[in-house]
């Protein structure tokens, strides 16, 4: 059944049309994702409107090529210019830059593009084998547990705001509010439309999505005038990458290249985290692990590799969560899932099964983009230095017209023009104010299936006790507790005693829904959290309950 | 008045928008047969954006200050906050008039003209500098205009300008 679905995937991706647009894709997301400023969230929702006229294969395929490339392109700014072009790639430059200014700007790229083409790849074979299993795991789910799933989900992405948890789950809220306005799917009654009609319909995804993201993005860029006018301009121009000699180092470093790739689809399993985070730690972790950590920061290969193969192997666990769950693992996924539904293929955790050529062609597709990425990357170099000479500001106004023209497309009409001009001020005023997007751009993704659940587990049972009895529903209730816990946690952890309890805390609760939901593997992981529990109890027990400082306040400590 | 910052006037706003739109929910008509209402989900969520902004504007409350950001700047009033946020205020204000005018100029030369006008103002005021916003605006938003239209088949808004 798999290798049937894998061959049609294949039969579907390799199309010439498909390949043609998939190349654009993959340049496009090159190109945009070297310019400081611009984000690969952006040139994915900016390529949208783009995908209308096209099948929903070919649409997606044209977004994850966007996606790869535009994470490849990160790279070729914070190596040349210290910038990052992306912050996915911020980590690439603490090494990345400094062997430029060595001399050795080729090998650097090559690292950079031969450590993203592995760990997209690992992370591909993952996602390949992982995402069947997992979607298993989502045809068990009620309506209950899909909504406590959506709650989880906000949640995680929320407390990645860290102490700014509120906001970050007030902005999730008012998401799931924008998709409640307009009439009411089952019943037709008109909400929140205080009697103006262009409302009665609701508010598209696209022109809301890129309103908040897009449009107050390219806004924030343009409010320094000095900023805004000055041009990127390169020192080096005539750069060849050293191919062979980047394959050589990395797998010299094969063990740097496996762990962070595998931190980079963890990290990316997670609803909400993504590349951001995923490069910053797998630097970290490599640094920890390096027996020359004082190299890190003067040009070291490891550097450059860890953070690469990390934030590309991110969009694999990404995917994984996305097919198997029907939840975003990140910002870009959930503009993918919006792409889906302008196809009329609603997200859920069925999707494999009732979608699985789609679904397959999804991996393949990310595979490929890999391929291309490799074979277009120098020819985007050179196209890269070209724009950078051209200042931010002529750069952001044409694309805010090709907002305009592309927004317009969607339904050919003005409304939504309007709608993305209001978002795009909702979006620079959150920026300003410290409110996180991801959580609203969560919420407005998956609003309608959080109500369509909740309506559905209401009108099978009135009783609300029912999502604390369920074993699924409870287990991601707990965890959804947990995430927002989790920023104080992260904030006394060493200071409070109560922290000390946390994590022992959190296991043995966590193995209640695992023991209920049965079978022969989930009540042994049941065991086992409660036996992770105890220990953590005991050994903390031994230690006489005694605070131990963490992160920040250690280093002091020792350098002191 | 410290105590008055940002925060605490964004928590406010949100909490009465929040009033105002669950006591909306009591104006809408319940469809005979129905199991559950129309109502109900916007009352979970709005209910819920309004305890979470009690909670956020007691935290407000109790800040001492309101947290710095990076690229935070002394502003003193409200013409100050114009000079500030002077380019923002103007793309969105060139943005608005354009798209108000689209009726009578259409996508083509609306788009044209807000790109060339807003490249203009933002950019430096030479004559060499007004010649490349003109291409640019021309090049750039004719070419897109050219695909969406005859490649796309997509039919933009033409005004009232151009022959149709």
């Amino acid at each position: 059944m798999i290798i049937e679905n894998i061959a049609g995937a294949f039969d579907a991706v390799f199309h010439l049309k498909n390949l043609g647009l998939m190349t654009l894709g993959v340049a496009a997301g090159l190109i945009t994702g070297a310019i400081p400023g611009f984000t690969i969230t952006m040139a994915v929702v900016l390529t949208l409107p783009f995908t209308f006229g096209m099948s929903a294969i070919e649409g997606i395929s044209t977004m994850i090529g966007v996606f790869v490339g535009g994470l490849s392109g990160g790279l070729m700014a914070g190596v040349l210019t210290g910038i990052p072009g992306t912050p996915s790639s911020v980590a690439t430059t603490f090494d990345g830059y400094p062997m430029t200014r060595k001399g050795r700007p080729g090998l650097a790229l090559g690292l950079g593009v031969w450590s993203s083409f592995f760990g997209g790849l690992i992370s591909a074979v993952f996602l390949m084998l992982l995402a069947p299993s997992l979607a298993k795991i989502g045809l068990e789910f009620g309506p209950w547990d899909y909504f406590a799933l959506v709650l989880f989900a906000l949640t995680i992405t929320a407390s990645l705001a860290g102490e700014n948890i509120v906001k970050g789950v007030l902005a999730g809220a008012v998401g799931l509010l924008i998709t409640a306005i307009g009439e009411d799917e089952i019943s037709g009654v008109a909400r929140f439309t205080f009697g103006f009609e262009p409302l009665e319909q609701g508010f598209d995804f696209l022109p809301v999505l890129v309103g908040l993201f897009a449009f107050s993005q390219l806004l924030s860029d343009l409010r320094d005038t000095d900023r805004a006018r000055k041009p990127m301009v390169l020192s080096t121009t005539k750069i060849a990458i050293e191919h062979v000699q980047a394959i050589r180092e990395i797998f010299r470093h094969y063990k740097t290249l496996i762990r962070s790739s595998l931190i980079g689809i963890f990290v990316g399993i997670l609803p909400g985290a993504g590349g951001t985070i995923a490069n910053i730690l797998a630097y970290d972790q490599t640094k920890k692990a390096s027996d020359t950590p004082e190299k890190f920061g003067t040009g070291t290969p490891e550097g450059i590799i860890a953070p690469e193969s990390s934030n590309n192997a991110v969009e694999g666990g990404a995917l994984i969560t996305m097919m198997a769950l029907g939840i975003p693992g990140d910002i870009v996924t959930a503009v993918m899932l919006g792409a889906l539904l302008i196809h009329n293929i609603a997200p859920s955790p069925t999707f494999i099964v009732t979608e699985p050529i789609l679904a397959y062609s999804i991996m393949v597709a990310f595979a490929l983009s890999l391929f291309i990425m490799l074979g277009l990357q120098a020819i985007c170099l050179r196209i890269f230095v070209t724009v950078t000479r051209v200042p931010m500001y002529r750069l952001a106004i044409v694309i805010l017209a090709y907002c305009a023209i592309g927004i317009f497309t969607l339904n050919n009409i003005v409304f939504d023009l309007w709608v993305l001009l209001i978002f795009g001020l909702l979006g620079y005023a959150m920026r300003r104010y410290g409110f996180p997007l991801a959580p609203m751009i969560l919420g407005v993704v998956l609003g309608d299936n959080a109500e369509i659940n909740l309506i559905r587990a209401l009108a099978t049972d009135d009783n609300l006790m029912i999502f604390f009895m369920r074993p699924w529903s409870l287990f991601f209730l707990m965890i959804a507790t947990a995430s927002v816990i989790f920023p104080w946690f992260q904030k006394y952890r060493g200071k409070k005693k109560w922290t000390l309890l946390f994590s022992p805390v959190l296991a043995i609760t966590l193995s209640i829904p695992m023991f209920m939901m049965g079978g022969q593997v989930r009540p042994v992981i049941a065991v086992g959290l409660i036996a992770i529990g105890l220990y953590l109890i005991y050994k903390r027990h031994r230690g006489g309950w005694e605070l131990k400082p963490v992160g920040a306040d250690e280093h002091q400590l020792r350098e002191g | 008045m410290s105590r008055i910052n940002a925060d605490v006037v964004i928590a406010l706003l949100l909490l009465v928008i929040t009033s105002a739109l669950y006591l909306d929910t009591y104006f809408y008509e319940t469809v005979p047969g129905a199991i559950i209402g129309a109502k109900i989900w916007p009352r979970v969520v709005t209910f819920f954006i309004g305890g979470l902004s009690v909670l956020y504007l007691i935290q407000s409350l109790r800040a001492t200050r309101p947290e710095p950001r990076d690229d935070d700047e002394q502003i003193n009033g409200v013409a100050d906050w114009f000079r500030v946020n002077r380019n923002v205020v103007a793309c969105f204000a060139f943005y608005g008039i354009f798209l108000a005018s689209l009726k009578w100029l259409g996508m083509l030369i609306g788009g044209i003209l807000f790109v060339f006008v807003t490249l203009s103002f933002l950019g430096e005021n030479t004559r060499r500098s007004f010649i490349i916003n003109a291409i640019v605006a021309i090049v750039c938003v004719g070419f897109m205009w050219a695909i969406f239209t005859f490649a796309l088949g997509v039919i933009l808004p033409q005004g009232e300008i151009l022959p149709r």
